[in-house]
């Protein structure tokens, strides 16, 4: 009687028992993590001849493909014992397993049925996945290695599986002709795994006395296991008979101890058992991936392929009550038949897929975390096979290891990651890879021939990660500890300074550099400074001027301005006595009367017209808006003007718009007008002052009693008789304004002159506001009807009126003014003039000289 | 608690003033209102007049004392505003009085006192600028200071006219420079100011600027 080693946790199991004592999970059932560890193993062995059909191949099983990667050439057992007979010559990285792929050359020397089963074990799409090319030399792509996300879709469901799967229900007896059978419909091969249930219809909790106690005779070395009765025909486990086993997966046969194979190659294998050996390896793989202790049990294996240095005599461990562990199913799987589903051995090599596939993201942070833990525990497990050689410590070929290491982005983010999936693999190993590497070395490092393994020696990578101990950091990732500059800070706060007004006070920046210069060095070096000429004479300017600082300067005093002060003496004597001698001593000048042409277009011959028009009794408005600095001028230009008025017998009425006014008015009426004798509120009215500047203008054009009710002296100011009719500014008959401000004259043209229909606005001003009212009297319409500037226009307007007054009085004086105003301009503008052209010819000569 | 509403008030009526008196140019039935407004910024510019006179006569008062190196002229200025204020008064009630106009003090006052002071000063400035145009070539000789120069020659020549020695070519020049150039610089001057006064009104009248503000 043989013990059946149960799949998930490894532990020997009695033959009649259909689950496992210990952790309760099916014997022998072929879960559906092993078809796709296989169906991995042929996507990354699979041989693709061109000229192959596809239709077989794609009706094989998906786990009988990693079979079908060495069967079309098994290479023999002498081959095998004589590892390095003629290595292929295409072969150009040993190393990869990829190269193990028989040459197609090969392939032709195989029986016809061997051929058309490794062809129909062919899945050519994932073929084209693993190699990329029709070139079996080429290295696979990259991008193409996903076999398990192509097989276990997550909407894999069973009955897709029995048409792939037909399970073998020949007894044993036929094991020739259900082999015979399976090569023809290899279709048929693994209806074991497809239909499960209905094959053998009994569930994993209920066939555990109906497993196959055959199917783990080759690795128990056990002598009874060759007296193992056939299997039953309704285990769904098949029988791992070593024959078949041998014919099916080549050189993998090499994995079985060698009494063993002689024991199982005398066993008669069904179909059954040929299909369950083709699957045995994969077993033996899976038990690689167990945990440490579990590879302990495991002493089915050979001792080159042992893990563990347990001998396989060593007795069972008794069975633990302790409760099977559950595992958790996989999404996908959660469906299918007790059988298919995962035990720990499963699980154990299925995580180790994951990492290589890393679709599953669960398993990618662990890997990322965990890197040297996990190279630590794999060296523990390797301890038994440390006195392999160095290619057998080649765990993981090197295209594996590129696979693992670009399947760790998955193949929809690659792009992003900005990989080419047509540009090469990189050349670099990482630790993982290498990880990687062990396990798969583990598994084909006994099987490669000498010539292979000693070749694939030569470019293996040997893991750093040996040289290095659990917590040991290498030098550069000490020095990159944070910790480093915390101490650091930690200096610089404690530092105290020693001198200076700081002294004494911690946690100060320091007062000198930390880093100081090295004098004696700084002092040794060469100066290459080249001055040029023009380098040098700015040195020494610049030493002249810090020489010059520190020599006091005499400032020289500078000269008094007595000529000036004289000449302004000197104006003013002359002035004061050719005006007053005129004043005193002299009379009037008889001057001619302007013509009649020179009186046209004038603005004192305008205004002259304007109260030609003027008779008896009509009210006009004049406005002194003067200061009395400007007596003199406006008194004499205005005099006459007035004197016209009074000769036409207006009724005048004064207002201003200055405090001063009134006043100004009443002087003015003294000193001009003295011969009329004009009497308040008879023949004028005074109406005062008028506040407000140009809203009081305003309000004054639009209701002149209301704004000013009263006259000057408080009498009734509207109560006359010429001004009884009046009630706005329209009403007088013509308005005269005496100002030497151009503000007030355009105040009154703005807000009065624009109002007024039929009354004349007139002006008399000083000769300095005469540019400014010119465009309004030259402007059309005219808002200035005449005016008289200035003394001179008073004087020509005296001599049209034809009586002299205060203008023609003040004429030669005026004009003596202007004479020596004049002369001392000139005099004195061509005198400076000189002086300055001398004293800038001097001064260049002076600095010409200098 | 400090709430400042004055700002916001005093432009709101600078604004609501501004715009009826505007309007009144164009609507003839907004005179009234205008009118009124008018006629009380004519009030306050009075009693403004008054008040400045009372600040006036404030700020000199206390600039009296020892300390106040120019407390003298200040004493002056208060004098002298008080007699002209008592002259006035007197005149006032002397006039309401006898029912006769009568300035006589207020009269002689202005006539000489205030009056040749201001014209004297006047005339000082009319020796001043005629030793500043003497200079002018010597401070700074360049084309606009000679033809400043030449130019007063000409205009001070073109005013003189005694028969004798009166040059009519002068008087032609003198017309022409202030007919042309003088009347285009001011026809110029005047468009700048009126567009400079419709610019103030129109940021008066929106809140830009506000002259009546602190």
């Amino acid at each position: 009687m043989t013990d059946i080693l149960c799949p998930t946790c490894g532990r020997p199991n009695s033959e009649n028992h259909s689950s496992c004592d210990f952790c309760g999970g099916p014997l022998g059932s072929e879960d559906i993590t092993s078809v796709q560890n296989s169906s991995l193993r042929d996507d990354l062995f699979s041989n693709e001849n061109p000229n192959e059909p596809l239709e077989p191949r794609e009706s094989m099983d998906e786990a009988s493909r990693l079979d079908s990667l060495f069967s079309p050439d098994p290479p023999p057992l002498d081959s095998q014992k004589e590892p390095g007979d003629q290595p292929p010559e295409s072969l150009n990285d040993v190393s990869r397993l990829d190269d193990l792929i028989p040459a197609p050359e090969s392939t032709e020397a195989l029986p016809e049925e061997e051929i058309q089963t490794g062809e129909s074990l062919d899945d050519s799409s994932l073929r084209d996945d693993i190699l990329g090319s029709d070139d079996p030399l080429q290295e696979p792509k990259p991008q193409n290695h996903f076999p398990l996300d192509n097989l276990f879709p997550d909407d894999i469901s069973a009955p897709e599986l029995p048409s792939q799967d037909p399970l073998p229900d020949s007894p044993p007896e036929d094991d020739q002709l259900q082999e015979k059978s399976s090569m023809e419909t290899p279709g048929e091969d693994w209806d074991f795994l497809t239909e499960p249930s209905s094959s053998s219809g009994l569930p994993q909790e209920n066939s555990p006395a109906e497993e196959p106690q055959g199917d783990w005779d080759f690795l128990t070395p056990d002598p009874s296991s060759e007296e193992t009765p056939p299997q039953d025909l309704d285990d769904p486990i098949p029988d791992f008979g070593s024959p078949g086993f041998s014919e099916d997966s080549g050189w993998l046969d090499m994995l079985q101890d060698p009494e063993t194979r002689e024991e199982l190659a005398s066993e008669t294998s069904s179909d059954i058992k040929k299909e369950k050996n083709q699957t045995d390896w994969l077993d033996k793989i899976k038990r690689l991936d167990k945990s440490t202790e579990h590879v302990d049990e495991d002493s089915s294996f050979p001792d080159w392929l042992s893990v563990s240095e347990k001998p396989a005599e060593e007795p069972e461990p008794e069975p633990t009550p302790e409760p099977v562990p559950e595992i958790q199913p996989e999404p996908a799987s959660s469906d299918l038949p007790a059988w298919l589903q995962m035990d720990g051995d499963d699980e154990s090599l299925n995580e180790f897929l994951r990492r290589k596939d890393l679709t599953n993201e669960e398993y990618k942070p662990k890997i990322n975390k965990e890197p040297t833990g996990e190279l630590v525990t794999l060296e523990d497990d390797d301890e038994p096979a440390a006195d392999l050689s160095d290619s057998q410590h080649i765990k993981f070929p090197s295209w594996a290891g590129n696979e693992s290491k670009k399947e760790e982005i998955p193949e929809d983010l690659q792009f992003l990651a900005g990989y080419d999936p047509d540009s090469p693999p990189p050349d670099g190993v990482d630790a993982l890879q290498i990880e990687e590497e062990e396990y798969f070395d583990d598994l084909f490092n006994e099987e490669l021939p000498d010539w292979l393994t000693s070749a694939s020696s030569e470019g293996v990578i040997k893991p750093t990660s040996e040289a290095l101990s659990q917590g040991d950091l290498p030098g550069w990732v000490e020095a990159m500890r944070p910790v480093v500059e915390s101490s650091d800070l930690a200096e610089e706060e404690d530092y105290m300074e020693n001198y200076g007004p700081l002294a004494g006070i911690p946690s100060v920046l320091p007062a000198e550099a930390e880093i100081a210069l090295d004098l004696e060095k700084a002092a040794k070096k060469p100066l290459d400074l080249i001055t040029s000429k023009s380098n040098q004479e700015y040195v020494n300017l610049l030493k002249k001027l810090i020489g010059e600082e520190n020599k006091a300067k005499t400032i020289l005093r500078p000269a008094p301005v007595q000529t000036q002060r004289v000449l302004r003496w000197l104006i003013a004597i002359i002035m004061l006595v050719t005006t007053a001698g005129t004043v005193i001593f002299g009379g009037n000048i008889e001057t001619e009367p302007p013509t009649q042409a020179q009186i046209q277009n004038t603005g004192y011959g305008a205004l002259y017209d304007q109260i030609e028009k003027l008779y008896d009794s009509q009210p006009v408005l004049i406005a002194f808006d003067y200061q009395p600095a400007a007596a003199g001028e406006l008194h004499a230009a205005a005099a006459g003007v007035v004197d016209h008025l009074m000769e036409q017998g207006t009724y005048l009425s004064f207002v201003s718009t200055q405090p001063t006014g009134p006043a100004l008015a009443e002087n003015f009426l003294e000193t001009t007008q003295e011969a009329h004798r004009y009497q308040h509120t008879q023949q004028y009215i005074n109406l005062g002052y008028l506040p407000g500047e140009s809203a009081g203008l305003l309000s004054f054009v639009i209701a002149p009693k209301k704004i000013i009710p009263l006259a000057f002296d408080g009498s009734n100011a509207w109560g006359s008789p010429p001004l009884v009719n009046v009630d706005s500014i329209n009403d007088f008959e013509m308005i005269l304004v005496i100002t030497d401000d151009p503000d007030i004259a355009k105040i009154w043209i703005e807000q009065v002159g624009t109002i007024l229909d039929d009354t004349p606005l007139t002006m008399v001003v000083s000769a300095q506001v005469e540019p400014l009212i010119q465009p309004y009297f030259r402007s059309s319409p005219q808002l200035l009807s005449g005016y008289v500037s200035g003394i001179i226009d008073s004087m020509i307007y005296e001599q049209i009126l034809g009586r002299p007054n205060l203008a023609t009085e003040t004429w030669l004086p005026f004009n003596l003014g202007i004479v020596i105003a004049v002369g001392t301009i000139f005099i004195g503008g061509l005198a400076n003039g000189v002086l300055s052209i001398f004293s800038r010819h001097r001064s260049k000569l002076i600095g010409d000289t200098k | 608690m400090n709430i400042k509403i004055k700002s916001p008030i005093s432009t709101a009526i600078a604004i609501g003033v501004g715009i009826v008196v505007l309007a009144g140019y164009f609507i003839p039935s907004m005179n009234d209102i205008r009118f009124i407004l008018l006629r009380t910024g004519l009030v306050l510019s009075a009693v403004a007049l008054l008040v400045g006179i009372i600040n006036l006569l404030t700020v000199h008062i206390k600039k009296l004392g020892a300390e106040n190196a120019n407390s003298g002229y200040s004493l002056i200025l208060v004098i002298a505003l008080l007699v002209t204020l008592v002259v006035g008064i007197i005149d006032m009630v002397q006039t309401y009085l006898v029912g006769q106009p009568n300035f006589q003090m207020t009269n002689w006052v202005f006539t000489y006192i205030q009056m040749p002071i201001e014209t004297s000063l006047l005339a000082v400035t009319t020796v001043s600028l005629i030793y500043a145009a003497a200079s002018i070539l010597r401070k700074r000789m360049d084309v606009f200071s000679i033809t400043f120069f030449f130019v007063i020659l000409l205009v001070l020549l073109g005013s003189f006219s005694i028969p004798p020695a009166t040059l009519p070519f002068l008087h032609v020049i003198r017309d022409w420079i202030l007919r042309v150039p003088a009347l285009g610089g001011a026809r110029g001057l005047l468009l700048g100011i009126a567009l400079g006064t419709i610019t103030t009104g129109i940021r008066i009248l929106l809140g830009t600027d506000r002259p009546y503000s602190d």
